[in-house]
């Protein structure tokens, strides 16, 4: 039987783009999330998460209904977040916003706050806490961070990692480990304050 | 003396007779015939458990705002994919929201067709397909019910609906959609019931927040198959058979593609299925093989072929050899 | 299973992809070894650390930019007008002199967004009508129309489970997220 997403592609390759309208609101805050921690540049990131479905609105025509729309997607982003860094290169990296700061212009909606505590102290270790992952993130090969996130981030199995970074699923689990091991590496005195 | 008894026996007669005329026998017939009179008429807000048995497997929860004809809203509760969708219905258009896809889908009213369906079985039902049994009582919601079978008179396996209907404002309490083999294939039933004496038409109403996508659903009026037939620019096919106690029920006309399809309906009162046909080139022979081999379920099915340059599809609550009858049918 | 062993099953173990004897032999060796139990600890605590970062949503509005930014495209001539449903719908009946919501049609000049425009409405010039009748695929949409049709005439029935039929038309739409 047909998926939801494989029946929102073939509206929109009938131009039914009301379907389309669909795709972005079912994958809209992933994709955002996702390229958010790949490229933690926040004035770039609605734009190229824009791009991914700028891109995915003219290739739909040509979509495989065998194929699946949910990798398909991180895909196209993955590929605009790697081409970003080639063309910016490695400065532009280390601009990490605190997320505390987010909270002052943007609504924080509840799935936002895992935890759930609302007391300062905690938000304010948990916020530096957050902040220090996403430097590490940072400071990783792009195709590993690519790797993790949509691993941990995103929950996805190997085998839609490797459709969406298109690599075998052996390249897959290397690049996750090597991955850990530097974040581990990085985060050291986190990492042991956890234990 | 005997002039006395005479009159008082007189009396008593009279008094029986006027008690009995007042009484209608509480007759399987007369439960359905109140229960479809009072679709038009109750007001009450419920809680309402609905449980699918298989195909898939589900149940839902949600709350119930009913009054007669003029306005119906769901509010799901349960499970939590379905939580926070609504569907108003004004018996003007049907609203539904899907908070969690962020879309608004306006479409026909429900409404509004039940009430057309229901004024028709209301009249026509003990002339018709109809056999209506009332097999107890029981209790739903705290209200005592009498339980009726409904079941197509001509079609020996055919479902059962079995309905509860509240004895004192003859609504339809719980149902139950009972498959030929005896197992129950679905049910609904209320946990709670309010009636009450009005209820504001803003509640049947449902206005799109700001930032929600709106989506219009097309709403082809039924039309009789004359004017369907006038109204394409092909050959409108139908069958030559069809299982006992069917009778067509309207059909649709609505634009498809580069074209437009044609939707011919039959009902036997119990179960319904569709006629769909549409020219162009689809249902390749590979596509049709998938179609067929999907899980079947033995009350239900769907059924697609290819006459000429014609598409034809038939869905419906029959068993797959009745359907594929009627489709060896159509000409 | 030694020390080698389990470093080939290290990864699976922490994405806890692992199952059967392999599984059993992987946590034999970690109770023996405390190397390897480090190790994993370390692993597993920098994926939850990953796992922990909060989600960030798109903001509010995105997709009214998404869609103002696509409404600088083309409309594509595939279709008929009284198919495209939607905004493009809206975008064709602007054309076609019908009032709009003007921010639809807002144009942004960028000489990158006009390229990307001209690149989409090319390529959907190109591949629509070509294979638009060829593919076996919209079959199913069909089918979809079909069932749905039925669905909103079967839930009319007063003699029907109304409530039933709808919650099998939604448990459809919604796959097996249910």
């Amino acid at each position: 039987m047909l998926s939801a997403d494989a029946v929102l592609v073939l509206r929109c390759q009938e131009d039914d783009y009301d379907a389309f309208d669909e795709i972005v609101a079912r994958y809209k805050d992933g994709i955002y999330n996702y390229i958010w921690r790949m490229i933690s540049n926040r004035e770039d990131v609605e734009d190229l998460a824009q791009e991914v479905f700028v891109r995915a609105f003219a290739a739909i025509k040509s979509f495989r209904r065998e194929s699946n729309l949910h990798t398909w997607l991180y895909r196209i982003a993955t590929n605009l977040c790697v081409d970003k860094y080639r063309r910016d290169g490695v400065e532009k990296r280390l601009i990490i916003p605190i997320e505390r700061e987010r909270r002052d212009d943007e609504e924080a909606t509840s799935a936002d706050v895992p935890d759930g505590t609302h007391d300062p102290q905690r938000l304010c270790e948990r916020a530096e806490l957050q902040a220090e992952v996403q430097k590490a993130l940072s400071k990783l090969p792009e195709k590993l961070r690519a790797a993790v996130l949509l691993c941990d981030l995103e929950g996805m199995s190997y085998e839609e990692i490797a459709e969406a970074l298109g690599c075998p699923v052996g390249t897959v689990k290397s690049r996750l480990f090597n991955a850990r091991v530097q974040l581990r590496d990085l985060l050291k005195a986190y990492v042991e304050d956890r234990q | 003396m005997k002039m006395r008894s005479a009159v008082i026996t007189a009396k008593m007669l009279f008094l029986l007779a006027v008690g009995a005329a007042m009484a209608e026998p509480i007759d399987g017939p007369t439960v359905l015939k109140r229960m479809l009179e009072a679709e038009g008429r109750v007001a009450f807000t419920a809680h309402q458990v609905t449980t699918l048995a298989k195909g898939p497997s589900l149940t839902s929860e949600q709350i119930v705002y009913r009054a007669g004809f003029r306005g119906m809203r769901i509010e799901y509760l349960e499970p939590p994919r379905l939580k926070g969708e609504i569907r108003a219905d004004d018996g003007r258009a049907l609203v539904h929201f899907v908070p969690k896809a962020n879309v608004v889908k306006i479409g026909p009213s429900g409404l509004a067709a039940l009430r057309t369906r229901t004024e028709q079985a209301a009249q026509g039902f003990r002339k018709g397909n109809l056999s209506v049994e009332l097999v107890g009582k029981d209790k739903i919601a705290g209200r005592t019910a009498y339980v009726i079978e409904v079941r197509p008179k001509l079609r020996r396996k055919a479902p059962t609906r079995k309905f509860w209907v509240d004895s004192e404002k003859w609504v339809k309490l719980k149902t139950e959609d009972i498959a030929p083999d005896g197992t129950v294939a679905s049910m609904s039933y209320y946990t709670k019931i309010d009636f009450v004496n009005a209820i504001p038409d803003e509640k049947f109403r449902f206005e799109a927040p700001p930032g929600v996508r709106v989506e219009r659903r097309m709403a082809p009026a039924p039309v009789s198959i004359e004017k369907a037939r006038e109204l394409v620019g092909f050959r409108v096919l139908e069958p030559a058979y069809l299982p006992p106690g069917f009778k067509p029920a309207g059909a649709v006309v609505q634009p498809f593609r580069r074209g437009k399809l044609v939707v011919i309906r039959y009902t036997d009162g119990v179960s319904s299925f569709s006629l769909f046909q549409t020219p162009g080139r689809m249902l390749k022979p590979r596509f049709l093989e998938r179609l067929h081999e999907g899980p079947v379920q033995p009350d239900k099915g769907i059924y697609s072929w290819r006459e000429g340059n014609l598409n034809l599809t038939i869905i419906g609550q029959l068993p797959m050899d009745q359907i594929r009858k009627i489709a060896s049918s159509v000409k | 299973m030694d020390c080698k062993a389990f470093s080939k099953h290290i990864g699976d173990y922490v994405n806890r992809t692992l199952s059967g004897s392999v599984a059993d032999e992987a946590k034999a060796h970690l109770s023996a070894c405390p190397q390897c139990t480090a190790l994993v600890k370390e692993l597993e605590g920098a994926s939850a650390m990953v796992r922990s970062l909060h989600r960030v949503s798109a903001p509010a509005g995105f997709e009214q930019r998404l869609r103002d930014r696509l409404a600088a495209c083309k409309a594509p001539e595939t279709a008929d007008a009284g198919r495209i449903r939607g905004w493009l719908g809206a975008i064709r009946s602007a054309f076609a002199g019908a009032p709009v919501h003007p921010r639809r049609l807002a144009l942004r000049p960028a000489l990158v967004g006009l390229l990307l425009c001209a690149a989409i409405a090319g390529s959907m010039l190109f591949v629509g009508r070509g294979r638009y009748s060829e593919r076996a695929d919209m079959d199913w949409a069909y089918i979809e129309t079909c069932r749905e049709q039925h669905a909103s005439f079967a839930s009319t029935n007063p003699l029907a489970d109304e409530s039933a039929i709808i919650l099998r038309e939604r448990a459809r739409d919604l796959g097996s997220d249910l």
